[in-house]
């Protein structure tokens, strides 16, 4: 437990640990993306260094519930920057209010205390008062709620790990970074350490096994970097919930942007059948090249196609890794339709250089290092994970070569 | 006690069964030879009939195995199948990289086939090192009158490189829960020999879950002028 949360402090103190990567092709795009999930490259780098005081993460609001934890409210939202102000959402109405004055002067106190003032008592007292009147105000005692300060917009996302469920406010949320709000990927960290921090104190057992410490981080990043796989989530990773996610949902249902790491605009349909036809070029017969003009449509948006696609959009190692999956799979099905029998690897890596060509995905490589650099759990490397990953580069580097592509 | 997972790749030319020997030893399944009588169209064919379809959905190319080894310990096996065309060759050390294992697989009616055997181990030994354990399967042994491939050159062969032999027919189901086995044995032997008794439950040698790394003081650099 404690070499857990001195690996906290760490991730703060060693920010980005970019050199191992950086080289990698395609690292602009990989450099965009690492700045608002870093926060696994001192975890993988091996960089985190004992004794190194952390930064305070100021502003940085925290609600956590755990039923059966005795002696800590229902929920409760932690005031760290100690502005006394607090707005609720819930069901469309919104609330705002004022801590009372000894609540208040606690939350500042708490504020300008050091680290680990987050699990001092009045801060929690501050909290808690927090947390009654804004519960007072929507009567709703037992409900969760969006609460954002008044001057700092940010987004309540749920953390699930081992069945202990947290409820994170930042402003370091990818909504803010957007806003510009910040932009320096410090703030993420700072953010993903106040949270960590508070998960493992309030639940110590979290940090005992290395699964569900791994749970737990995945979970933080995707609370506070955003997750897109909302859509397809199978529910099967570690920490899964259909609570997840729900803020940004609720953002793109209002019309909102997803997230800080917007996919890059996808070509149109007619781009890529344009450059299928040029492709074709010189086929005599029109009727032979609408066919395979139609054919390379269809290739496009395949399934398994989409799933490539999607790759750039995902904003995990591991959302990354079940979209690879995804297309493998895909693929063995579409073997399948075409009556290929027990489809196995010799069928399915010409089929996926195929598949990637088609997909088009403008950083490819970068894909592959984001997977491989930010995976919280190598073990997956050795699984189905591993081998579509495996895949993937393999057709890569067969696609790179001309002598070893496939025949279009 | 905790599974040992392994990662186990393999490797054949093209044609010597591997797709069958994988399908047989994992699913019980039997992939039809090409003498065999024609069958009903494939979903109801008899060979689909064990299909586990929620097991693995990339079919034969990537599929899970557990088994018991012999110390009351469980193994799961990631087997990972290779593409055999010759254009994915150069690129095979992608797929062995942090393999536990390897199967090998030749078939004894050609002894072309074995050749390549050779330059597998070869390579095995080069990217992966000594650590990977090695079983060589003469597949198709159901074949026996046509073998191309002597027995005692195949053994010899084995022996030298520090691999197992066996005799498999996918055909036949013969050997191969034996082959597989005695793999799972020898790398969960070499896991708690490199990293010590009941690591074997530990994932692979070069991962770790947090490691916390004081950092060395960085030599203070000389000027450059003298």
């Amino acid at each position: 437990m404690a070499e857990t949360v001195l690996s906290v402090d760490a991730v703060v103190a060693t920010p980005v640990a970019t050199k191992r990567w950086s080289l990698e092709s395609d690292e602009v795009c990989l450099q965009e993306l690492v700045r608002r999930s870093n926060v696994a490259s001192a975890w993988r780098a091996g960089k985190i260094r004992r004794g190194v005081r952390p930064a305070r993460a100021r502003r940085c609001k925290i609600q956590c519930f755990h039923n059966s934890l005795v002696g800590f409210a229902d929920w409760a939202l932690l005031d760290v920057d100690g502005r006394g102000e607090w707005r609720a959402t819930s069901a469309g109405r919104r609330e705002r209010g004022r801590l009372d004055a000894a609540a208040a002067d606690a939350a500042r106190a708490a504020a300008r205390a050091p680290p680990g003032a987050l699990d001092s008592a009045d801060l929690r007292d501050a909290a808690n008062r927090a947390a009654a009147g804004a519960a007072r105000a929507l009567d709703e005692t037992k409900a969760k709620h969006e609460v954002h300060l008044a001057d700092a917009p940010g987004t309540l996302r749920s953390v699930v790990a081992d069945n202990v469920e947290f409820e994170v406010l930042t402003e370091q949320s990818p909504a803010c970074a957007r806003a510009g709000a910040t932009t320096r990927p410090q703030d993420a960290l700072l953010a993903a350490r106040a949270v960590l921090e508070a998960v493992f104190k309030f639940h110590p057992p979290l940090g005992d096994r290395a699964d569900s410490t791994v749970a737990c981080l995945e979970s933080i990043d995707a609370a506070l970097f955003g997750d897109d796989d909302d859509s397809d989530d199978d529910g099967e990773r570690p920490g899964a919930s259909p609570e997840r996610g729900r803020g940004l949902r609720r953002r793109r249902a209002a019309g909102e942007p997803g997230g800080a790491l917007r996919p890059r605009p996808r070509r149109a349909p007619g781009r890529v059948a344009r450059r299928g036809r040029a492709r074709r070029r010189g086929v005599a017969d029109a009727a032979a090249r609408r066919d395979a003009d139609e054919g390379g449509r269809r290739r496009a948006d395949a399934p398994s196609v989409r799933h490539l696609r999607s790759l750039p959009a995902k904003r995990s190692a591991r959302a990354k890794l079940r979209a690879l999956v995804g297309a493998l799979e895909a693929l063995a099905e579409e073997l399948e339709k075409r009556q290929i029998d027990s489809v196995a690897s010799d069928d399915l890596m010409p089929a996926l250089c195929e598949a990637v060509r088609d997909a088009r995905i403008e950083t490819p490589h970068a894909q592959v290092a984001f997977a491989k650099h930010f995976c919280r759990d190598e073990r997956v490397f050795l699984g189905v994970d591993g081998y579509a990953l495996t895949s993937f580069e393999i057709a890569l580097a067969a696609l790179g070569d001309p002598s070893r592509a496939p025949p279009s | 006690m905790p599974i040992a997972r392994f990662k186990v790749v393999l490797l054949g030319e093209g044609r010597v069964g591997k797709t069958s020997i994988l399908l047989r030893y994992v699913k019980g399944e039997r992939v039809p030879a090409s003498d065999d009588p024609p069958t009903s169209p494939r979903r109801d064919a008899p060979h689909r009939r064990y299909s586990d379809r929620q097991v693995s959905t990339l079919q034969a190319s990537y599929l899970d195995k557990r088994l018991s080894l012999r110390a009351g310990q469980s193994a799961s096996l990631s087997i990972w199948d290779t593409a055999g065309q010759e254009r994915f060759h150069a690129l095979g050390p992608i797929y062995y990289r942090d393999a536990d294992g390897a199967l090998l697989v030749y078939d004894i009616t050609d002894f072309e086939s074995f050749q390549k055997v050779r330059k597998w181990v070869r390579e095995l030994r080069q990217i992966v090192g000594q650590e990977i354990a090695i079983t060589i399967a003469g597949n198709k042994v159901d074949l026996e009158s046509s073998r191309a491939v002597p027995e005692a050159e195949a053994l010899d062969y084995a022996a030298s490189v520090g691999a197992t032999h066996v005799y498999t027919s996918a055909k036949l189901n013969k050997g191969l829960e034996d082959a597989f086995a005695e793999l799972s044995e020898r790398m969960a032997t070499r896991r708690n020999e490199t990293r010590g008794p009941g690591a074997a439950g530990l994932p692979g040698a070069k991962r770790s879950s947090i490691s916390i790394v004081d950092d060395p003081v960085a030599p203070k650099k000389k000027d450059s002028c003298c």
